[in-house]
C-alpha cells in the first residue's frame, strides 16, 4: 500500500486498474440489436436515477435532499463510467479515481468480495473535498466483479476545526476534516459497527452522518439489485455489451464532435485572492487546453503554487473540468462520461493551486478552485467549439455563483437554540450569455443541475433574521451581444436575537470569476457589505422598508472574503451579492430592441443601456435610433482612438472566435495563396496570420475594472495588486473581440493559439 | 328517474357520461368548441340525452351535473389569462421571477436537465412593472414588524388601477400566520378599483413558502376573471335549458359550486385528468392510474383506496402550493417521435413529440417524422379505418414512408422491424417512468394493478405492465375507458379541502391542536352547506403535515377524529412508522424532533353522487352473447412476423367472457391488445381485466 502522504491520484487516471488479484467478469456480447440496446440502456439510466432517488429520499440532510449535492454512478468492471447522474456535477469524478485505488491497493488485503462496500473521503484518492464521502460497491456475477456502483454525498459535518469543514484559516489539511482512506465498512453485506463508530465519532452531527451512511448503503443495494435483474433477464454478456456500447457511442460522438474542430491550444485565466485572513495577495489560476485530433489535454502552467486555504487536490480540479465538458459537449449524452474520458487527459505537475500536494488545505476546493475551473474550462471549450456551427449552441460565457462564498452564520436563534447555516442564495446564481441566445437571470449555476434556493420564509422560520429584500440585481449581468446573466442580492437584519456571527471563507471578491466571452463583459463579482449602526429601525417605525443600503444612514463596511467572527448587531444591515453571469459577444451588437426589453424587464438600467450597450432609451422607454447609432459610433471611436475606417458588414467563414474568421490570403486580398489569415468577420479587416496572436495585432485598451459596469467591485478593497480590464478591439470596425481581466503585471493571455495546418 | 351527468371538456373532444342512478349509463362524445365552451357543454348534454332516449330512457330531467374542465389549465398554458397586478411585501417583487433559482426545471425529466442551453424560465405570469411593493412586514410568529403603510399602498394601487388592471393578486410574507395586512389591502383595492378580481394568498394557499404561494395567488387572479365569466354563462344557460345547477370538479378530487370554483380557480388546474383518478380509486386498493391520450401520458397513484395527494403542484414549470391529487405528466403519448441518433446506429423514441399538429405522419396533416402511433399502425395494432371509433381515417402508407425514410433505411432494418423495435422501446420507457413515479413515492409497483384509460392508455398498458412487473391491467368499464374522466366527474362527491400553515415543534397541547382542526372543520362545513350539502352528511378527514427537524421531507399523516392527549402523543410515532415505510427502515432521524408544518381537513358530503350505484353493474356494452370476430394481421413479435389475429368488437362481451391472447379488442375509440400469453376477462361490473 502507498503511504498516505504521497500524491497518488493522477497516475490512476489514464491507467487501467491492475487486475492480477481480482477476477473480473469481462464477457461481452458482440452483437446486440439496436432495440435491446436501447431498452437496456434506458434501464441502466433509470437504475442510476433510482440510485439517486434513493439517496435523496433516505438521506437526512437538506444538502442532499434540497441541494442535490450528490451523485451516483455505474462503472464497468474495469472502471469506466457507464452513467453518472444529473446532480451536482463537481463531485462526480470521485468515483473512478477512488475505485481504481481500491482495486490497486485493497484487492489482496483486506480483499474485495461480494457484498463489500468501501468508504472514503480522501481528496488525494478521489474526493473533491473531505465532505464528499464516497461509498464504493462491487457488483458480482458468478463470483467475479461485473461492475461497480458508487455514490458520493456531501456531508453536513465530518469533523475538522470549523463546523461544516471549510475553514478560511486552514493552513494545511490537518485543520480540516480527517481524511479516510478507503475502508471496507460493509463486509459481505454487514455494516461494520466498529468502523461506523470511528467514522461517526469525527462528526458534530453523528446521527445525521449515520443516516446518510445508511442512505448510501441502500442506494448501492438498490442499484445492484436492478443490475442483477437485468443480468438475469438478458445475460451478463449482453448487459456488459450494452455498457461497453454506451461508452463507445459516447466516445464516438465525442470524437466526431472533436474532429470537426481545429487543433490548437486555448487558455483562460482567473484569480483567487487572500490565501488566509489578513492576506492581500491575489493568485492566478491558468487553464490550458491543448487539442490534437480527438484528444484534449488540460494543463495548469502559469497557475500559482499551492497556498493557504485556497487549494484543490488534482481530483477536484479534474472534476471541475469534467463538469464543464459535460455542459458543453456531452449535454445530450445523459452523463455517459466513460467514452469521453478516454479522450481527456491531464498534464499537471503537483504542487499548484489545482494539484496541491498533501497536506495542503483543500476543503475549500469546491467553491474556490473547482468552481473557477468550471468557468475557465467553459471558456476554453467555447473558444474551441466556435468553429462548428452545429456545436455553437451550448457555448456559455459563464455561469453565476462561479465562486459561491461560504459565508457561515451562527449564534442563538429566536427560540433560544444554537443555530448555524450558510447564505442560501447560492443556487439562484445565473446563467450567462450563450452563443445563440440569452442566459437565464437567477437561473442557477453551471455546476449543478437541480439545486434550489430555499424561500425567505423557510429561512426566517429557524434563523434570527429578517430579509429586507431578495431580488435580481440590476446591471449585475455581464453586458454582451447575449446577456441577462443577472444574479441575486439579498439583505437582512437581525430579528429575535441581538447578534449574528458571520464567518466568511470566500474568493471572487477582488476580481469577477464569471468571465465574459468574445467581447462580452464579466458578470459582477461576489460582494458582502454592511451598513453598520444604521437607522433601519427608524425606517421600520415609520412604516417603510428600505430598498437599498444607499437609502440608509450609517457606516458602510466592506466584509473581507476571509474574515472570521464578524458580529452583526440590531442596527447593522448585512447585504450579500453573488457573482453574476458573463456576457457573450460585443454588447454594441446587441439589438437595440432587446436592450429596450432588458430595461423594461428591469435587468438593465437606462444608464447601463447607454454606457455598456450604446443604446439610448428616451423618456418613453423607447429606443432613440438616431442617438443610439451616434452613441455606438462614438463608443467604437473611443475604443480604437479614431473613427472606425470600416463599417460593420457581417460576413462569415471558418470562425476561430465569435468575430475572427480564417481567410486564405487570396480571399483577403493578399498575394501568397497559402498564407491563411485571421480576419474580422464584422468588417473583413485582416488581423494577423493564423499562427500569430491576434491580441498583438489589434487595438488594445487597459481600463479600470469599473469600465466593466457599475456593479464591478473596487479590487483595492481586497488586494494590493492593480487589476485592469483589457479590451481587444478590431482596428477596422471597433468591434470588441475579447475582454480580459488581469493583474497589471500579467502580460495578456494568449487565449487562442491554432495549430498550423 | 332523473339523470346525473358528468361532463369533461378536453382539448379535442367533450365527453359526457349519464347515469339514471339504476346502473344504466350512456356516454357521448362531441367536438369541443374552443370559441365558446358553453356550446360543447350543452351539445354534449343533448347528445347523451338523445342516446338515453334512443335506449328507452325518455325522462330528460337532470338531477345534477358535475363538470371537469381544463379551462384554467389552458389559460395558463396558452398564456391567455387576464393581466394581473401583484401586491407583495417590499423587497420581494422578484420572488416569482427568481423561481428559487433552478426551480424552473420542475416537471422536466431528469435526462433533459443536463441540456442547460435549452432550458428556459417560462414566460412571466406577472410583469415586474405590474408589481406593487408594499411597505409592511410580519415576522414568522405573526408579529407586525412594520405596520402596513396604507398611504403608500393606496397610491401604488391607484396607479396600478389607472394602468387598467382589473385583477389583483396579494401575497405578503407570513400572511398565513397573520392575515390582517392582506385583508386590509384587499379592502383598499376594493375601494380604489371597484369590481376588480382579487385573490389573497392567506385564502388561496395559506401555507409557508412565498414562492409557491405567490404563484398560486397570481395564477388564481390570472385565470379568475375568465373562469368566473365562463361559469356565470354556463350556470345561466344550463339553468335556462335544463333547470339544473352545475358543480365543478376541483383538482383535490371533490366538486364545489361554480361560484366557489370561480373564486378559487387555481384549484381547477389539472382537474380534468384528476376525475379519472377518482374513478379509478373504486377499482382496487392499490392502483396505478394511467391516462394516455395522443399527446399526454399522466400517472397517478391510489394507495389503499385513496388517491395520493401532493401539496405542491406544477404547471408550466411553476410550482404552486395547492393540495391536489398528484398527477405526473411523464411523457408525450402516441405523438413521441421515433428517430435515429447522430451516429446513425441507435434507435430512439422521444422525448420530442409531434404533438397534435402536425401529429403523426399517418394523420396526413403534413407530419413527416414517424411517431409511436405510426408504429402502431404499421404493426397492425391500430386499424387505420377505426381510429377514434372511425372518426378519423389514418393513412398507413404515410406511416410506412416516414418510418422507412427516417429510421428503417438508416438502420438497415425493415419498416416492421423498426416499428416493433420502437414499440418495445416505448413500452420499456413507460414502464421505467411509471416505476420512477411509484418508487419515488416509496412504493413497489408490483403491489399495484394498472388502470389504463384515455384514448391510448389501453393500447400500451398490457405490454408495459409486464415490464413493470404488475400482474393485472384493468380497462375500466370497457368502452367507458375512453370517457373515464367524465365518468369520474359524475361520481365525484361534493368536497372541499381546507388547510392552515401551523409551524410548531411537537408536542403541542391536545386542546390547541383540536381547536385548530375544529376551526377548519367549521370552515369546511360552512362552504359545503352553501353548495347545498346537508350538514348531517358531511364527514371529515384530518391530516397534519410533519417533518423531522433538519430534514426536508414533509409527509401528510392522517389524524384521529378526536384529539386527546393520548392521541397527540401517538402522532410522532405514527409519523415515524409512515416515514420508515416510505423511506426505508432506519431512516427516521428521531433525535431531531418532529415539526408540524400544516394542518388540513378534507370534508366530504357523502352520497351527493351516484358513485356507489355507478360502481355496480353496467348495462351497456354487454348486450349480446354472440361476439362475432373478424381477423387482422398483427405483428406481435418481430421474430414471428405478422399473425392473423382475432378481433373482438367490445359490444360482444358479456360478464365472464374470457379471451386468450393473442387477440385485439376494438372498444370504439380505444383498442386493447391482448398479448400472447395474456388473457382478458370481463368482470361482473363490466371491467376488462388483463392477466399479464
Amino acid at each position: 500500500m502507498t503511504s498516505t502522504s504521497e500524491t497518488r491520484d493522477q497516475d490512476n487516471v489514464q491507467s487501467s486498474p491492475p487486475v492480477n488479484q481480482l477476477e473480473l467478469h469481462t464477457e461481452t456480447a458482440e452483437k446486440i440489436d439496436p432495440v435491446t440496446f436501447e431498452v437496456i440502456k434506458n434501464n441502466l439510466w433509470n437504475t442510476n436515477i433510482e440510485h439517486g432517488t434513493t439517496l435523496i429520499r433516505t438521506s437526512g440532510s437538506l444538502i442532499v435532499a434540497h441541494g442535490r449535492d450528490l451523485n451516483p454512478c455505474i462503472l464497468t468492471e474495469d472502471v469506466e463510467y457507464v452513467f453518472a447522474g444529473p446532480y451536482v456535477q463537481i463531485i462526480t469524478s470521485a468515483a473512478d479515481l477512488a475505485t481504481k485505488w481500491v482495486m490497486k491497493n485493497l484487492a489482496e488485503n483486506p480483499g474485495i468480495r461480494e457484498g463489500d462496500m468501501f468508504l472514503t473521503n480522501d481528496p488525494w484518492i478521489g474526493a473533491t473535498h473531505q465532505m464528499d464521502v464516497t461509498l464504493i460497491s462491487p457488483v458480482f456475477v458468478d463470483g467475479r466483479i461485473f461492475c461497480w456502483t458508487v455514490n458520493t454525498m456531501h456531508q453536513n459535518d465530518v469533523g475538522g476545526v470549523t463546523p461544516g469543514g471549510m475553514s478560511p484559516e486552514a493552513r494545511d489539511s490537518f485543520h480540516e476534516p480527517v481524511r479516510i482512506s478507503p475502508v471496507r465498512i460493509v463486509e459481505q453485506g454487514r455494516l461494520r459497527e466498529d468502523l461506523e463508530e470511528m467514522y461517526l465519532r469525527q462528526s458534530r452531527l453523528p446521527g445525521m452522518l449515520g443516516l446518510d451512511l445508511r442512505a448510501a448503503v441502500s442506494g448501492n443495494l438498490v442499484a445492484q439489485k436492478r443490475i442483477l435483474e437485468l443480468v438475469d433477464r438478458y445475460g451478463a454478456g449482453v448487459v456488459k455489451g450494452v455498457m461497453r456500447r454506451i461508452i463507445e457511442h459516447a466516445e464516438k460522438t465525442f470524437v466526431n464532435r472533436l474532429l470537426k474542430l481545429p487543433d490548437g491550444t486555448w487558455r483562460a485565466r482567473g484569480y483567487l485572492e487572500q490565501a488566509l485572513p489578513g492576506d492581500r495577495g491575489i493568485y492566478p489560476l491558468v487553464l490550458t487546453m491543448r487539442k490534437k485530433g480527438a484528444d484534449l489535454v488540460f494543463e495548469t502552467e502559469g497557475t500559482h503554487e499551492q497556498i493557504g486555504c485556497l487549494n484543490s487536490s488534482f481530483a477536484g480540479w479534474r472534476a471541475g473540468i469534467i463538469n464543464a465538458v459535460t455542459n458543453a459537449l456531452l449535454h445530450d449524452l445523459q452523463c455517459a462520461l466513460g467514452g469521453p474520458l478516454r479522450c481527456i487527459h491531464f498534464d499537471a505537475p503537483t504542487g499548484s493551486l489545482c494539484t496541491a500536494e498533501f497536506p495542503g488545505a483543500v476543503a475549500n476546493s469546491t467553491n474556490f478552485v473547482i468552481m473557477l475551473t468550471v468557468s475557465l474550462a467553459a471558456q476554453v471549450l467555447g473558444k474551441m467549439m466556435i468553429s462548428d456551427a452545429g456545436q455553437r449552441a451550448s457555448i456559455c460565457a459563464s455561469g453565476g455563483s462561479s465562486n459561491a462564498p461560504i459565508s457561515g452564520m451562527s449564534g442563538i436563534n429566536q427560540r433560544g437554540e444554537p443555530w448555524g447555516g450558510l447564505h442560501m442564495e447560492i443556487p439562484a446564481g445565473a446563467l450567462g450569455g450563450f452563443a445563440l441566445n440569452d442566459g437565464i437571470p437567477t437561473g442557477g449555476t453551471l455546476w449543478s443541475y437541480g439545486t434550489r434556493m430555499p424561500d425567505a420564509e423557510t429561512e426566517e422560520q429557524d434563523r434570527p433574521i429578517l430579509f429586507l429584500y431578495r431580488r435580481e440585481l440590476q446591471d449585475s449581468g455581464g453586458a454582451g451581444r447575449w446577456a441577462r446573466g443577472v444574479g441575486p442580492v439579498a439583505a437582512q437584519v437581525t430579528h429575535g436575537a441581538d447578534e449574528i456571527r458571520h464567518d466568511v471563507s470566500a474568493c471572487g471578491f477582488a476580481t469577477p470569476t464569471s468571465g465574459g466571452l468574445f467581447g462580452g463583459y464579466p458578470g459582477a463579482a461576489n460582494l458582502i457589505v454592511e451598513k453598520r449602526n444604521s437607522n433601519v429601525r427608524d425606517f421600520f417605525a415609520n412604516g417603510v422598508i428600505p430598498d437599498s443600503l444607499e437609502s440608509l444612514d450609517g457606516d458602510l463596511t466592506t466584509v473581507q472574503p476571509k474574515m472570521n467572527n464578524l458580529r452583526q448587531g440590531p442596527t447593522d444591515v448585512h447585504e450579500f451579492r453573488l457573482s453574476a453571469g458573463g456576457g457573450y459577444g460585443d454588447p454594441l451588437l446587441r439589438e437595440p430592441e432587446r436592450v429596450q426589453e432588458d430595461v423594461e424587464l428591469g435587468y438593465v438600467s437606462r444608464e447601463a443601456a447607454a454606457d455598456m450597450y450604446g443604446v439610448v432609451i428616451d423618456n418613453d422607454t423607447r429606443v432613440d435610433s438616431v442617438k443610439t447609432e451616434a452613441r455606438r459610433l462614438q463608443m467604437r471611436t473611443e475604443r480604437i482612438g479614431r473613427p472606425p475606417p470600416r463599417a460593420i458588414e457581417e460576413s462569415d467563414g471558418l470562425r476561430v472566435s465569435e468575430y475572427l474568421v480564417l481567410r486564405t490570403a487570396a480571399e483577403a486580398n493578399g498575394e501568397n495563396k497559402d498564407d491563411i489569415q485571421m480576419s474580422c468577420r464584422m468588417c473583413d479587416t485582416v488581423i494577423c496570420g493564423i499562427t500569430e496572436n491576434y491580441k498583438d495585432a489589434v487595438a488594445q485598451r487597459c481600463l479600470p475594472l469599473s469600465a466593466g459596469g457599475s456593479m464591478m467591485n473596487d479590487p483595492g478593497l481586497y488586494v494590493d495588486a492593480d487589476i485592469e480590464l483589457r479590451q481587444f478591439v478590431c482596428p477596422g470596425c471597433g468591434t470588441l473581440l475579447e475582454t480580459e481581466i488581469a493583474r497589471e503585471s500579467d502580460s495578456h493571455l494568449r487565449d487562442i493559439e491554432l495549430s498550423p495546418a | 328517474m332523473a339523470i346525473e351527468l358528468g361532463v369533461d371538456i378536453g382539448g379535442t373532444f367533450t365527453d359526457v357520461v349519464a347515469s339514471d342512478g339504476n346502473g344504466r349509463m350512456w356516454s357521448a362524445k362531441v367536438p369541443t368548441t374552443p370559441a365558446n365552451l358553453v356550446d360543447c357543454f350543452l351539445n354534449g348534454i343533448d347528445a347523451v340525452l338523445n342516446e338515453a332516449a334512443l335506449d328507452g330512457h325518455a325522462n330528460r330531467a337532470i338531477d345534477r351535473i358535475v363538470h371537469g374542465t381544463t379551462i384554467a389549465t389552458n389559460l395558463v398554458v396558452q398564456r391567455a389569462g387576464a393581466p394581473v397586478a401583484l401586491l407583495t411585501t417590499r423587497g420581494f417583487r422578484d420572488t416569482i421571477h427568481i423561481m428559487q433559482g433552478r426551480g424552473y426545471i420542475a416537471g422536466l425529466p431528469e435526462d433533459q436537465i443536463t441540456n442547460i442551453h435549452l432550458l428556459k424560465k417560462p414566460a412571466p405570469l406577472v410583469s415586474k412593472k405590474m408589481t406593487g411593493e408594499i411597505d409592511e412586514r410580519i415576522d414568522c410568529n405573526g408579529a407586525i414588524v412594520v405596520k402596513l403603510n396604507e398611504e403608500r399602498a393606496r397610491e401604488i394601487i391607484r396607479n396600478l388601477g389607472s394602468a387598467g388592471v382589473a385583477s389583483f393578486a396579494i401575497c405578503l410574507l407570513w400572511s398565513f400566520v397573520n392575515e390582517s395586512h392582506e385583508r386590509r389591502l384587499r379592502k383598499i383595492v376594493e375601494e380604489e378599483c371597484p369590481g376588480a378580481y382579487i385573490s389573497i394568498s392567506c385564502e388561496i394557499a395559506p401555507r409557508t413558502g412565498e414562492y409557491a404561494r405567490t404563484v398560486a395567488t397570481v395564477i388564481n387572479s390570472y385565470v379568475g376573471p375568465t373562469v368566473q365569466d365562463y361559469f356565470t354563462r354556463l350556470e345561466r344557460e344550463t339553468a335556462a335549458k335544463y333547470r339544473s345547477t352545475v358543480s365543478v370538479l376541483q383538482s383535490t378530487g371533490g366538486s364545489v359550486s361554480t361560484e366557489e370554483a370561480g373564486r378559487n380557480p387555481v384549484r381547477l388546474l389539472g382537474s380534468g385528468p384528476v376525475a379519472g383518478t377518482i374513478a379509478s380509486a373504486a377499482l382496487g386498493d392499490n392502483v396505478i392510474a394511467i391516462d394516455m391520450g395522443g399527446t399526454t401520458f399522466d400517472v397517478s397513484l391510489i394507495v389503499e383506496g385513496n388517491p395520493l395527494r401532493s401539496n405542491i403542484s406544477v404547471i408550466h414549470q411553476y410550482e404552486y402550493s395547492v393540495p391536489t391529487i398528484e398527477l405526473q405528466s411523464i411523457g408525450s403519448g402516441g405523438g413521441s417521435i421515433v428517430w435515429v441518433d447522430e451516429l446513425g446506429t441507435s434507435l430512439r423514441v422521444g422525448p420530442r413529440s409531434a404533438g397534435a399538429e402536425p401529429g403523426p405522419a399517418c394523420y396526413g396533416r403534413g407530419g413527416t417524422q414517424p411517431t409511436v402511433t405510426d408504429c402502431n399502425v404499421v404493426t397492425g395494432f391500430l386499424d387505420p379505418e377505426q381510429f377514434l371509433g372511425g372518426r378519423m381515417k389514418l393513412e398507413p402508407e404515410r406511416a410506412q414512408a416516414a418510418l422507412d425514410a427516417e429510421v428503417a433505411s438508416r438502420l438497415g432494418m425493415s419498416v416492421v422491424e423498426a416499428a416493433c423495435g420502437a414499440i418495445r422501446i416505448v413500452d420499456a420507457q413507460m414502464a421505467g417512468l411509471v416505476r420512477q413515479v411509484t418508487i419515488g413515492r416509496g412504493y413497489d409497483p408490483r403491489d399495484f394493478v394498472v388502470c389504463a384509460y384515455g384514448g391510448a392508455g389501453p393500447l400500451h398498458a398490457p405490454a408495459f405492465a409486464r415490464e413493470l412487473g404488475v400482474s393485472r391491467v384493468v380497462i375500466p368499464r370497457g368502452s367507458l375507458a375512453a370517457v373515464w374522466s367524465a365518468y369520474g366527474a359524475a361520481t365525484a362527491d361534493l368536497s372541499v379541502v381546507v388547510e392552515r400553515s401551523l409551524m410548531r415543534i411537537l408536542p403541542i397541547p391536545a386542546d390547541e391542536f383540536e381547536t385548530e382542526l375544529r376551526a377548519l372543520e367549521e370552515q369546511a362545513t360552512r362552504r359545503l352547506v352553501t353548495f347545498g350539502a346537508a350538514e348531517s352528511r358531511i364527514t371529515f378527514q384530518r391530516f397534519a403535515d410533519l417533518k423531522y427537524g433538519m430534514q426536508a421531507h414533509v409527509l401528510e399523516v392522517p389524524l384521529e377524529a378526536e384529539l386527546n392527549e393520548q392521541a397527540v402523543e401517538k402522532i410522532p410515532l405514527s409519523f415515524g412508522e409512515i416515514y420508515e415505510r416510505i423511506f426505508g427502515s432506519g431512516t427516521a432521524y428521531r433525535e431531531a424532533g418532529v415539526q408540524l408544518t400544516a394542518v388540513r381537513v378534507q370534508a366530504v358530503a357523502r352520497g351527493t353522487n351516484t358513485g356507489q350505484s355507478l360502481r355496480g353493474s353496467v348495462s351497456s356494452d354487454t348486450a349480446t352473447e354472440n361476439s362475432r370476430t373478424s381477423m387482422r394481421a398483427v405483428c406481435w413479435d418481430v421474430t414471428r412476423g405478422f399473425e392473423q389475429t382475432p378481433v373482438f368488437p367490445g359490444q360482444g362481451l358479456v360478464t365472464g367472457h374470457r379471451i386468450e391472447g393473442p387477440a385485439i379488442l376494438e372498444l370504439g375509440v380505444t383498442t386493447v391488445p391482448v398479448h400472447p400469453g395474456q388473457s382478458l376477462e370481463v368482470t361482473p361490473s363490466g371491467d376488462l381485466h388483463i392477466h399479464v
